[in-house]
């Protein structure tokens, strides 16, 4: 239904059109289901985004708030620039990300090619399973867990320093150590999880390839480097296409809950939703709290296109559309 | 009856003994091994410590873990948080059922959702391929925001304490989309789909008989990820679940942080109410006990999804 | 034939709709109570955990209050941490619901107000509510005021905070630390230094991160508001003012000489942790809770005389929602909860008999108590194993003073509560509320600013010296002089208008 209405202006179009709905009857009905799902529970709800511009106040239900409500253009925006350390912010959101993007992809890839490799397979899943553990510990729990070895006063780290001789090390308050221990625990946690795609792009490889390579004696080297890799390029591709359209959100917890929300160390864990989050509890307006995600998500649109554009110039055939 | 049962397998282990003596060939050599399964073994030893570690604390004695915080060897041990557990009961035992309900109606669902909207994504025939990938492209990044949802979720669709509040919301997203496109397109030739074609075959038997099976790891990823995504969800039911009967066991364990997290960080302006309020909460033991039992469920549903995933396993489902 | 399939489905959504709406009109037939009065249904929001026994309790609240007043409760309970959340999306979205919990420390009283979410019951509260009304200390009344109006029902409590040096008991009797004539951080001093010296694995002060050091000040928009006593009514900085500055200097100064743990900025409690001293915000007979939560005895001195201000009055406050259907029936209902011993001792103890049990008051305790107010002539025996499925927070539901008291709390706690209100001065501040309207975008910078540095300047564990003059440029940078000035504007217009 939707799709008929697209096809308004001119007689000839519309008859072309027709017959394309036609043509593509079958597939149309499948993505029905989806396109609906689309419709109510992300389409419908976009309204919201015109709380960015307004001062919302309350009168009557939620429409009529809305309307009454000022309009305040970009006054929302500017909380976002508005302290001296916007731009250390910007910087540890984006750096990180960057880390994040690029880990992401070659750490996974190379344990799914490792765990690929293994020749007592029944390890393969010993070890896959415990690398996905991580996964399940939110960070208030595994902020716990690291507490237990970095605590200053009895963490376990700091009585092995001290057992040397040494003077022990003031963890929560020391910041050059933190943006490794953010990246090294971002990983830790993600790895189980990001491996899966790989893991099952590498099952989804016509075993005929390699059995091709093989008679033509093929090193395992070889079979990796020339039937591997290019196939799992799509997948990789579009992987990073969509974490490029994040680069200005961050896990909030990983940033909040595992530095302790330690002052000293905010030169680098102070990332946009952190500053976001803090800046919102002294005032509530749910206006401001649009902005900050409408600008996050523009920001990613404008990544995700040029990152698409980029990809379809080199290799259409793996972009996003 | 039995005899030829008894013969078919011992030509079926040939067979396989047959398969693994042609492998051999193709396997990595065995001092390479040994260093592949030395690196995992770290890895995996790292992933591992935090677990053990939290079913260590949830087996420690309550006093011995205040007076001493954190030990992998605790002075004492105790099963005081599992015997909580166990009487609180019912209302565990409901939870559990919840998320059990929602994470396997919810997985099946999605994956239909996904699966045939993907599918349909990645033929190239498809002439409103292009239309239909910008439309899931837009809410990758863009959302309304709590309010909004609220507002659809509970006035237009009107879900309100309903299990359906926790099961649609999260059935489809963009990045599962179109991961699962990738899948569609990487792992079905286009020729199977062309003489299937030529065959007269309708895109329902194409897609359900042949294209399904063929994709079964990539099924496999995108229904383990809608299963974590279900299990772990607490956010849907804080915000439109007001009956306590339909709670799912992770936002049981979610209120529990954050109302520990609010007490300790308002004290100043709860003064002692606060320590009262602090007073009554499930401790430390306690909610580590429920970190434990919410977790082992998900850890041996986790092999169902593995097979399909890890080579050497599969090779019957993918081979056909 | 595909437009006769979505006809199909038309229709039969339709059809499930009809029915769907059949079905609410059955259930919407309206109840009465045995005089004949329709039944209301209330909704009420209310912070803290779910009881297992709430259905219970709530199915004899009904009982009474149906009959009573014709009024029906659904309660709904979100937990402390996410009931800020919640209400933000339940009030924005204009949900249906009638009363609700709200105050200076979650879903907060001041700007819900200022964006319009609350009711205004002046009227209400001459009709409806005048007993209560008449009942409550009139300075909670005046610190529910915003604008003039009165937009929640304060629940009546201690209405100020006390800071409070604690200490533990037994060293205070083995060094015969003359504890209470210790007030301020400075005369802690000698003390802590016989500490250090002589108990090795003491702490002689031991912080937490959500320490803040003694403020003499009322801060109206953390870090800027009015200093205690100061009837100017000037505007500041806290970090600019004297006081401040010394306190830091001598938090320092501790630090240094070890006096403080190390850790104290980023430290959760841990109990273990000996310790001569701590902070704490208190209430008469805290010393009791602290006690309890800590495992070992406790003495406190208060570090200044109690302050009232518009954040420490407006504790606990139940609003009415401005679109409510039925806002006569709440206030009558608020007003019933406020006033009525059976229903208010129901709400927060649970059923007598099986919560709870009433014990006689020793006759030389009521005889000592006499002519003071708010006294009972029963206590409330708990039910240790049954009270634990069904344990509130007094204050969410109502006020205290018309709660029967613990068997081991003394008979006249609340008249000693009442006193201390009374005893407490109003900072000049008292009343006055800062519209931050025109400012929201400064203030948004503040908190970051603020955590980045208070914390460890608050316990000393950076150097004032060096970490002051950053902070305030930074404060500076996000735009504090405009707040100050914005400020300063609206209270000289509120002090005129006074």
């Amino acid at each position: 239904m939707k799709e008929k209405k697209k096809g308004s202006p001119g007689k000839k179009k519309k008859r072309g059109f027709l017959s394309k709905l036609k043509m593509n009857k079958e597939l149309l009905i499948l993505s029905a289901p989806g396109a609906v799902w689309f419709l109510l529970f992300a389409y419908l709800p976009l309204f919201g985004i015109l709380v960015a511009f307004k001062q919302y106040r309350l009168s009557g239900n939620f429409f009529e708030s809305l309307i009454s409500s000022k309009f305040v253009g970009l006054d929302n925006f500017k909380f976002l620039f508005s302290s001296g350390d916007a731009w250390t912010i910007l910087r540890n959101t984006v750096l990180y990300n960057a880390a994040f993007i690029i880990l992401g992809v070659v750490l996974p890839v190379i344990v799914a090619l490792l765990l690929n490799e293994l020749r007592n397979k029944g390890m393969t899943k010993v070890y896959q399973s415990s690398m996905f553990l991580p996964y399940f510990l939110s960070w208030v729990v595994v902020s716990y867990c690291v507490y237990a070895f970095l605590n200053p006063e009895k963490g376990y780290f700091n009585s092995i320093i001290q057992q040397f001789g040494g003077d022990g090390i003031s963890w929560y308050t020391e910041k050059g150590l933190w943006p490794f221990i953010i990246i090294i625990m971002s990983q830790w946690k993600g790895i189980g999880y990001n491996t899966v795609v790989y893991l099952a792009s590498i099952c989804g490889i016509n075993k005929t390839y390699y059995e091709a390579a093989v008679i033509d004696g093929a090193t395992k080297w070889q079979q990796m480097k020339y039937i591997t890799l290019p196939l799992l390029k799509p997948v990789i591709t579009i992987l990073l296409i969509m974490a490029v359209g994040g680069i200005f959100k961050s896990d909030f917890g990983l940033f909040y809950q595992l530095p302790r929300d330690s002052g000293p160390l905010y030169p680098v864990t102070n990332v946009l939703d952190t500053y976001i989050f803090r800046a919102l509890q002294t005032n509530g307006e749910i206006g401001m709290s649009s902005a900050a995600a409408l600008f996050q998500s523009v920001v990613g649109f404008i990544m995700i296109m040029g990152a698409n554009k980029l990809v379809s110039k080199i290799d259409e055939e793996n972009a996003l559309f | 009856m039995s005899k030829s049962r008894r013969q078919e397998r011992a030509e079926e282990k040939r067979i396989k003994k047959i398969e693994a003596k042609e492998c051999e060939y193709n396997l990595i050599k065995k001092p390479t091994n040994v260093l592949f399964n030395a690196i995992l073994t770290v890895l995996s030893f790292f992933s591992l410590i935090p677990f053990v570690f939290v079913i260590i604390i949830s087996l420690t004695d309550e006093e011995s873990l205040a007076m001493n915080g954190y030990r992998f060897i605790p002075k004492k041990w105790s099963l005081h948080a599992y015997q909580y557990i166990v009487e609180a009961g019912e209302s565990i035992i409901r939870s559990y059922g919840v998320t059990i309900f929602v994470t396997v109606v919810g997985t099946l669902l999605g994956l239909f959702l996904i699966g045939t909207y993907a599918y349909a994504l990645s033929r190239k025939t498809y002439a409103f391929k292009s239309f239909f990938t910008k439309v899931i492209t837009i809410p990758m990044l863009f959302s309304g925001g709590m309010i909004a949802n609220y507002l659809i979720i509970t006035k237009v669709l009107m879900l309100k304490d309903s299990v359906w509040a926790l099961i649609l919301p999260l059935a489809m997203n963009s990045f599962n989309v179109i991961v699962m496109r990738t899948f569609f397109k990487t792992s079905i030739p286009d020729s199977v789909v062309e003489s299937a074609k030529i065959d007269g075959a309708s895109e329902w038997r194409l897609f359900f008989q042949i294209v399904i099976p063929m994709a079964l790891p990539g099924l496999a990823t995108i229904g383990l990820f809608l299963t974590l995504g279900y299990w772990n969800d607490w956010f849907n039911a804080m915000m439109y679940i007001d009956n306590q009967d339909w709670i799912p066991l992770q936002y049981l364990l979610i209120k529990i942080e954050s109302s520990i997290d609010f007490l300790a960080n308002n004290k100043a302006m709860m003064g002692v109410e606060g320590i009262q309020a602090a007073a009554n909460m499930p401790k430390e033991t306690i909610k580590m006990a429920i970190v434990v039992i919410s977790t082992l469920p998900i850890i041996f549903a986790y092999p169902f999804f593995q097979r399909y995933f890890v080579n050497g396993l599969t090779i019957g489902a993918v081979k056909e | 034939m595909k437009n006769g399939k979505v006809k199909r489905v038309l229709a039969a959504g339709c059809a499930a709709m009809m029915t769907a709406g059949l079905l609410a009109g059955c259930g919407s037939k309206p109840e009465t109570n045995s005089s004949g009065e329709e039944i209301v249904e209330l909704t009420w929001y209310q912070v803290g955990d779910n009881q297992k026994d709430d259905e219970l309790v709530f199915e004899e609240v009904n009982k009474y209050t149906e009959e009573k007043i014709g009024v029906k409760l659904n309660v709904v309970k979100v937990g402390w941490g996410d009931y800020n959340q919640k209400m933000q999306v339940v009030i924005n979205t204009g949900d249906t619901w009638d009363m609700c919990f709200t105050c200076s420390w979650t879903n907060d009283y001041l700007q819900n107000t200022q964006k319009g979410a609350f009711l205004a019951l002046d009227d209400l509260l001459q009709d409806q509510g005048k007993e209560m009304y008449d009942q409550i200390d009139p300075r909670f009344w005046e610190a529910a005021k915003v604008g003039g109006e009165i937009y929640g029902v304060p629940s009546e409590k201690e209405i100020g905070s006390m800071p409070m040096w604690v200490f533990t008991k037994e060293y205070v009797d083995k060094y015969d630390i003359p504890y209470e004539d210790i007030h301020t951080l400075e005369d802690l001093e000698p003390w802590l230094k016989l500490i250090k010296e002589n108990e090795p694995d003491v702490v002689p002060m031991y912080l937490i991160s959500d320490y803040t050091a003694p403020t003499y000040m009322d801060k109206i928009q953390d870090p800027v508001g009015i200093e205690y006593g100061d009837n100017s009514l000037t505007v500041k900085n806290v970090f600019d003012t004297e006081k401040m500055q010394s306190t830091l200097d001598t938090m320092r100064k501790y630090y240094e000489a070890g006096y403080i743990n190390k850790d104290a900025a980023t430290a959760s409690d841990d109990k273990s942790v000996k310790r001569l001293v701590t902070k704490g915000d208190g209430q008469p007979y805290a010393e009791l809770i602290w006690a309890k939560d800590l495992g070992y005895d406790v003495v406190a001195s208060p570090i200044m005389d109690t302050q009232v201000t518009n954040a420490s009055a407006r504790g606990a406050l139940t609003a009415i929602n401005a679109n409510s259907e039925h806002p006569e029936k709440a206030m009558e209902f608020l007003n019933l909860v406020n006033t009525d011993q059976y229903l208010r001792n129901l709400l927060n103890y649970g059923i007598e008999g099986v919560h709870w049990e009433k014990v006689d008051v020793p006759q030389e305790e009521l005889d000592a108590a006499e002519g003071k107010p708010y006294i009972y002539d029963c206590k409330v025996k708990l039910d240790p194993e049954k009270s634990k499925d069904y344990s509130v927070p007094y204050y969410v539901q109502g006020g205290l003073f018309n709660t029967y008291v613990l068997e081991n709390e003394p008979i006249d706690k609340w008249a000693t509560f009442k006193e201390f209100n009374d005893e407490a001065q109003a900072a000049p501040s008292f009343g006055f509320d800062f519209d931050l309207t025109n400012v929201s975008t400064e203030v948004a910078g503040f908190r970051n600013v603020l955590d980045e540095f208070g914390k460890s300047l608050y316990t000393g564990s950076v150097d004032p010296e060096e970490y002051l003059p950053q902070l305030e440029t930074k404060l500076e940078a996000t735009g504090i002089d405009k707040v100050i000035d914005e400020m300063q504007k609206q209270i000289d217009e509120w002090k005129t208008e006074k």
